[in-house]
């Protein structure tokens, strides 16, 4: 038997190799000690290999604009029981180059052996590299692995890595990753690892979100028994307006072992929006009697649990994150595109010839008041509705040509909950599943890993007609997100809901969006679409007024200023009396504030001062601010984003735009 | 990426048991489907038996016959509406599945519960009134070709922009009571007057009610009296249609109505209601 059959049977007894792996035409690099057992390239890729005293010197460069159509195979190992093996890699993926790796690190016979990796890559501008790594270090966990890679993502490029040590022992892993990313660059880091006996798991991550839109995610699923160790560090730095990330880390532990997950976020530009998560703790208790009570014991029933968090493949294995699930046209085309889109209803235009485009991974959100056309836009982007001219695409594919195609793309999170009460979670998202194509296994797997993302683990075998509102709000979500879809249509996703639910619900939404995710938004809460949103489109009566980023369209409103003062007493009538002044466009109270509309606040506020005095008013508080999104609502809209067809004022002037600006 | 259309059917199959299989476990308990899929036709069979001088054999062909027609016609108005007001029914409409599978998933369901409903009289039949089935293919064959054709009845009316089952099912009841009265389930054909008769020849559930008087009739099918393989005339049961002629006519309009049940829902999709 060959070093390469040797080490690849050793992988295969832990999972069979996909048969796509043993194709001609696939590209392959087999090293086993500090022998380069196999070496084939690909058109493109230039591969250099250079034995060194320890190990093997690696150089990976794949021309620009090369896309490599089927996954390389790394295979790295060694077949002895003691010594150590050094790897030291460089990684190039030219400009707008995409490749993927399928790596498996082998140590069969390990009994105490050192595995040291050190890798530098590059991934150029608009380039995509996907690496997936598992790990197979035989019973006895006589490996030491430590890797530290070191990544440069330049402007709009992508790196995905996934590194999974879940089957056999894991020994002590050690693993680090420095990654800098450019203006709309996305990182993903997954690592998912279990540990038995004496094992130590060590995970460390620093993504520097460097550039404009920059996006990054560092994601782990680590479960510890016996007397094992984990610790993981996380950090995340936003340095650039409109970086997004994520940290996530989940740590289980059973018996004595012990873990520690650190999410360290440096925020350095305030533009930039960082969110983390960490938990760790013993296997969910509900969670773990619901499977007991199906005749399985407790040990067995952790079992199950833990397998449903790490997942049961190669990270990505059940499709990649959704930014990366059309790779071709991750850079070129936008995730919906709407051109001179309308809809008649009769005599009665609802949507008239609308506009605009939603890049791949942006939050968009859609105002409007009632019978703007908001529910007609998106029925017609959900393929509910035929649309009577205009077309829209989604991911590329025509919703109403190709609407097979278009519907594999998104995920509708309705209105109302339309979720089916009289099955339970589980049965809800199994059918949801099952729509969509979904194996069996990555049904089991995919609905664990919602609910427990969505905090409802234990509830997986509930009928849904016990849940409150939220739970039902959340189950909707997840139902939506079952196949993983790249755009996620959210209709009012927090109506309805007390203040917890709506956090937490906002909270899954930026999750979803730091994953890339393109997120549609339909709402009134204009403070949410405020917080989460990259660019808001207003329509009104089937026209688009305005699309632009929040501050974009508080911006539209440089003349108006707004003085908020607090006087006491504040007597009845104070607004007539302010509203005469001179410069002051408009007032109103709230409760015991007032505002002031003003272009010329430095003009108004003497004015104001010399007020409170003849009149004898203490003013208690005075500040000035601009225009919020709901009074730019209001300006182009005419009425507040809750009032209904009936109650509907005189409009004013009609508005419309393209993209950007009001013409 | 295309997919190959094996690999499409086969999915698509999948995706139409499983929209059958959570309507069976969503909608067979509802009030509504126990209303109209359980008890109306056994109460219409109740109320126009009673009193009447048919043997055993040809009272459950006659039960089977109201069975098939108002269970298995009962199901898409009943279910489709109900799923419309929880916009569970939007869920299937954006889900990569094609209309067909949308549609055949549906019917499945009414030719499922209906089956099953019709199970319950031969099992008595043959429990209590001592009919023995000789063959049960083509009885088995005959439950399921009618369940299929006002399977697909129902969901033609389903097809109608409705959220409530009443909507539904008041057209649909407009047009099943007028038949059940004209297609000599009740009234042999030749009792009743000229114009009618005209009427009972275009009725899908004349041929049905011939298929399963025959059917019942036929000592190799059923034996209406224990093991004795003679048959004894029913009081009054000539067969109006030869029972091949039937079979053909009722399976040409099955097909007819699974068409028709396609191409409303998809007119019904296009107007977005």
């Amino acid at each position: 038997m060959t070093h390469y059959e040797t080490i690849v049977l050793s992988q295969a007894a832990s999972r069979p190799l996909p048969d796509f792996l043993q194709a001609p035409g696939v590209g392959s690099l087999v090293v086993e000690g500090s022998n380069v057992v196999v070496a084939r390239e690909v058109p493109g890729l230039s591969l250099e290999a250079e034995t060194i005293s320890d190990g093997v010197k690696l150089m990976l460069i794949l021309a620009p604009g090369v896309r490599v159509a089927k996954p390389m195979h790394l295979c790295i190992g060694s077949l002895a029981e003691e010594g150590i093996q050094r790897i030291v890699a460089e990684f190039h993926i030219g400009a707008g180059a995409r490749i993927e790796f399928i790596a498996c690190c082998s140590f069969p016979n390990a009994v105490r052996l050192e595995h040291v990796m050190e890798g530098l890559t590059f991934v150029r501008p608009g380039a995509t590299l996907v690496y997936r790594e598992t790990h197979y270090h035989n019973g006895i966990g006589g490996v030491r692995v430590k890797t530290r890679s070191q990544v440069v993502v330049e402007e709009g490029g992508c790196f995905l890595s996934g590194i999974s040590m879940t089957e056999g022992r894991a020994g002590s892993m050690d693993v680090g990753y420095q990654v800098d990313v450019a203006a709309n660059g996305l990182v993903e880091l997954v690592a998912k690892g279990r540990g038995y006996g004496d094992d130590e798991i060590i995970v460390r991550e620093d993504i520097r979100l460097n550039g404009h839109g920059a996006r990054g995610l560092a994601k782990s699923r680590i479960a510890v028994h016996d007397t094992a160790r984990c610790e993981v560090r996380s950090t995340l730095s936003g340095n650039a307006p409109g970086a997004r990330g994520h940290v996530d880390c989940v740590e289980i532990v059973s018996d004595d072992a012990t873990a520690d997950a650190v999410p360290l976020l440096h925020v350095n530009d305030d533009r930039a929006q960082l969110t983390h998560e960490a938990a760790i703790g013993s296997v969910d208790r509900k969670e773990l009697e619901t499977i007991m009570s199906r005749a399985v014991d407790e040990r067995t029933a952790t079992d199950i649990i833990v397998r449903g968090l790490l997942g049961d493949g190669l990270p990505f294995e059940h499709g990649l994150p959704a930014v990366q699930a059309a790779p071709d046209n991750v850079h070129s085309v936008p995730a919906i595109e709407v051109r001179q889109l309308t809809r008649d209803y009769g005599q009665l235009r609802a949507v008239d010839g609308i506009s605009f485009s939603v890049e791949t991974g942006e939050v968009f959100g859609f105002l409007g008041p009632n019978g703007a056309g908001k529910t007609t836009t998106v029925r017609m982007l959900t393929t509910l509705l035929m649309p009577t001219s205009g077309t829209a695409l989604l991911n590329g594919f025509d919703v109403v040509h190709d609407s097979y195609q278009a519907r594999r793309q998104f995920g509708v999170v309705p209105e109302d909950s339309n979720v089916y009460r009289e099955l339970t979670a589980r049965q809800n998202l199994y059918f949801s599943g099952r729509l969509y194509r979904l194996s069996r296994e990555e049904r089991e797997s995919r609905a664990v890993e919602l609910m427990t993302l969505l905090g409802m683990a234990d509830k997986l075998d509930v009928l849904v007609d016990t849940f409150s509102r939220g739970m039902r709000r959340k189950l909707t979500i997840a139902m939506a997100l079952m196949h993983r879809p790249p755009i996620l249509f959210l209709d009012e996703p927090t109506a309805g809901l007390d203040v917890p639910g709506q956090r937490s619900i906002m909270d899954a939404i930026r999750k979803l969006s730091a994953q890339g995710t393109t997120l549609f938004l339909t709402t009134h809460q204009l403070e949410e679409a405020n917080q989460l949103c990259d660019r808001i489109a207003i329509i009104d009566r089937g026209g688009i007024a305005a699309i632009d980023t929040p501050d974009g369209l508080r911006g539209l409103l440089d003349d108006l200023r707004v003085i908020e003062v607090v006087l006491r007493p504040c007597p009845l009538g104070a607004e007539e009396s302010l509203a005469a002044m001179r410069g002051v466009r408009t007032t109103k109270r709230t409760g015991s504030s007032l505002q002031l509309g003003t272009a010329d606040p430095s003009s108004v506020l003497p004015a104001l001062v010399a007020f409170a005095e003849m009149n004898n008013l203490d003013i208690v508080s005075l500040n000035t601010r601009g225009p919020s999104l709901e009074e730019v609502f209001l300006h182009l809209t005419g009425e507040a984003p809750e009032a209904g067809d009936e109650a509907r004022p005189a409009r004013r002037r009609r508005r419309r735009c393209s993209e950007g600006r009001i013409r | 990426m295309k997919e190959r259309w094996g690999s499409r059917l086969a999915g698509e199959l999948g995706q139409a048991w499983a929209i059958m299989a959570k309507d069976v476990r969503v909608y067979y308990c509802q009030p509504p489907m126990l209303m109209f899929g359980l008890l109306m036709p056994l109460f219409i069979f109740l109320s126009f038996s009673v009193r009447r001088e048919l043997g055993a054999d040809m009272s459950i062909a006659q039960l089977l016959t109201i069975v098939t027609f108002f269970t298995a016609s009962s199901t898409g108005p009943v279910i489709i509406p109900l799923e419309r007001r929880e916009r569970t029914y939007d869920r299937l409409l954006t889900a990569p599945i094609s209309l067909w599978t949308l549609v055949l998933g549906k019917i499945a369901v009414g030719v499922f519960f209906a089956t099953l409903v019709s199970l319950v009289p031969l099992a008595i039949g043959v429990a209590f009134l001592g009919i023995t089935l000789a063959a049960i293919p083509p009885i088995v064959g005959s439950i399921l070709l009618a369940t299929l054709t006002f399977s697909g009845l129902g969901v033609c009316f389903a097809s109608l922009p409705g959220q409530s089952v009443g909507s539904i099912m008041m057209p649909s009841t407009l047009l099943r009571w007028p038949l059940l009265f004209v297609s000599g389930v009740f009234v042999p054909i030749d009792e009743i007057a000229p114009v009618w008769r005209i009427v009972a020849y275009v009725s899908p559930l004349t041929y049905t009610n011939e298929i399963f008087q025959q059917i019942f009739a036929e000592p190799a099918y059923v034996c209406p009296y224990g093991n004795i393989p003679v048959h004894q005339p029913t009081v009054g049961r000539t067969a109006a249609i030869p029972l091949v002629t039937s079979i053909v006519v009722l399976a040409v309009v099955a097909v007819v109505f699974v068409l028709l049940a396609r191409w409303l829902h998809h007119v019904t999709r296009c107007r977005g209601a």
